[in-house]
């Protein structure tokens, strides 16, 4: 299962070896290099537009796709290899588009300046071809691509690693906790949003696969301070919020048995014990990548908790759920002569008061999600600078620090493709 | 009201009992899940649950559902059968 950073390790392979590659006749190189581009700047174009955090290159990027600098032919293999590797790590992100948003500004910088760094390595590639060519039009397309993302490449791999290297591509319903939380969310999410769709079972059993998620990831918190990966003080305040957003959770799947919303559900049984077993069951990856992996599956609960909430509130509100008789005031039975007391009625809108502990009840533990899953981004995010790095092999990785360049009133005004960083100023 | 239903109501009130329970002595909350499986499958059966009013404790309520059962195994799933005697024995 491919991770981001496997693909960013083979995007980085990938340049190295355009970069290494020996050209012999750079006027006949530089047309399937510029053909290439076209591939590579509409896929880097869109992986990068899904980190939303500069966008310096558009124009460039958007002047190599359009084919005005290349000729029609076959492109280079080694860009168009590039070209695919942008485009897979261009459709996790989308596939992960919760997650990196949620991640923050500082780990989609990032992943932004990795990928930059190869932008970098393969524009210098063309560019040197270009200039031997005689492509004076490319070369300068190339150039201004090549200074925007020069401090890019200059940045340390073990300082560009970031949470989001560890988000793997899966597929809902595969035997990962991804797949499995990707299954359950969409099977949730049908039943939470479709009125004709939700049933008493899915509103509890979304709550009590909540209640299960908070509670995995405090234990796999906990575990993962013991063995030093975060910080200890982090880790206790983020597992005793995952704690208290359990019991939350646990309470928001107790209904009294006078209430119910009858109906079958069995899309969402099934992907609820698949992802039972993903979270209690034999782990299969490291505790690095399984405590990124429980982190991504408290943003997806926390996003289904907020649906949960909106429909338990509607309901609760009157009318949508069902009563037993026997628990209906005397009057009620009175007054309705022909319902069996053995039966179950709508809930008349006059007699919520038992129904709105349900929604009460909900929002308390979104509340409860919400800050839980703060914590936990705090307890989580040094990850990458604690752990020995499997690409770098460094012990500690560099840890990022924003820095506000020094005002300089006489300095000439700075070009927009100057090179600046994302997060760093150098 | 059939004895399935019967059992139904029951476990509803189990499944209310689990689930409610907080404190150390607390069971799992996958305990309580299980029973809510429980449920579900009774739904996919068409059975309507009888309203059985909460008083006896999550065991008592396991119990007294499995009892219900014992009495028509003829006439009960084999599945759901096994599911309730998995739970009685979590939750003894």
């Amino acid at each position: 299962m491919a991770t981001v950073a496997d693909l960013l390790d083979l995007l980085h392979r990938q340049a190295w070896e355009l970069a290494q590659q020996r050209v012999d006749a750079p006027e006949e190189a530089l047309q399937p290099h510029m053909r290439g581009w076209v591939k590579v700047a509409a896929a880097a174009s869109r992986a990068l537009a899904q980190l939303d955090v500069r966008r310096d290159l558009d124009e460039v990027l958007d002047q190599l796709a359009d084919g005005g600098l290349a000729s029609p032919g076959r492109p280079d293999r080694r860009l168009a290899d590039l070209s695919v590797t942008f485009g897979g790590i261009g459709d996790l992100l989308a596939a992960e588009q919760v997650n990196v948003e949620l991640a923050g500004y500082a780990a989609r910088s990032r992943l932004h300046a990795s990928m930059w760094a190869a932008l970098n390595t393969a524009a210098r590639a063309t560019l040197a071809i270009a200039q031997d060519g005689g492509g004076s039009e490319q070369a300068t397309v190339l150039a201004t691509l090549a200074t925007v993302t020069e401090l890019a490449a200059l940045i340390p791999p073990a300082a560009r690693e970031n949470l989001l290297d560890r988000l793997p591509a899966a597929s809902p319903g595969s035997a990962t906790l991804k797949g499995a939380v990707d299954g359950w969310a969409a099977a949730a999410g049908e039943v939470l949003t479709n009125d004709r769709q939700v049933t008493g079972y899915g509103l509890q059993r979304v709550a009590g696969s909540i209640a299960l998620i908070c509670q995995v990831t405090a234990a796999t918190t906990k575990e993962a301070a013991d063995a030093g990966l975060v910080d200890p003080d982090a880790a206790r305040v983020a597992a005793r919020a995952l704690q208290r957003a359990a019991q939350a959770w646990r309470q928001a799947a107790a209904w009294p048995p006078h209430l119910r919303l009858g109906g079958r559900t069995t899309e969402l049984r099934h992907a609820s014990t698949a992802l039972d077993a993903a979270l209690t069951g034999p782990h299969a990856t490291g505790l690095p990548e399984r405590l990124t992996s429980l982190w991504a599956a408290v943003n997806v609960a926390t996003l289904i908790g907020d649906e949960h909430r909106v429909m338990t509130a509607r309901l609760a509100a009157g009318g949508g759920l069902w009563v037993s008789v026997a628990a209906l005031p005397p009057a009620y039975q009175a007054s309705h002569p022909g319902a069996r007391r053995s039966g179950w009625v709508p809930q008349p809108a006059s007699d919520t008061a038992t129904s709105k502990p349900l929604a009460t009840a909900a929002r308390a533990a979104t509340d409860a999600l919400r800050n839980a899953a703060s914590e936990l981004d705090v307890a989580v995010e040094p990850i990458q600078a604690r752990t020995a790095s499997p690409r770098t092999g460094l012990k500690a990785a560099q840890v990022w620090e924003t820095v506000t360049p020094p005002s300089h009133p006489r300095a000439p005004a700075v070009r927009s493709e100057a090179p600046m960083l994302p997060g760093v100023a150098l | 009201m059939s004895v399935l239903g019967e059992a139904f109501g029951h476990i509803r009130v189990a499944t209310s009992e689990l689930l409610a329970a907080a404190g150390a002595d607390a069971p799992p909350v996958e305990v309580g899940l299980l029973a809510l499986d429980l449920q579900e499958i009774l739904e996919e059966l068409e059975v309507e649950p009888a309203y059985v009013a909460p008083g006896l404790s999550a065991s008592g309520s396991l119990a007294a559902a499995a009892a219900l059962l014992d009495r028509d195994r003829v006439n009960v799933p084999l599945g759901v059968w096994s599911r309730l005697q998995a739970l009685v024995d979590l939750v003894r």
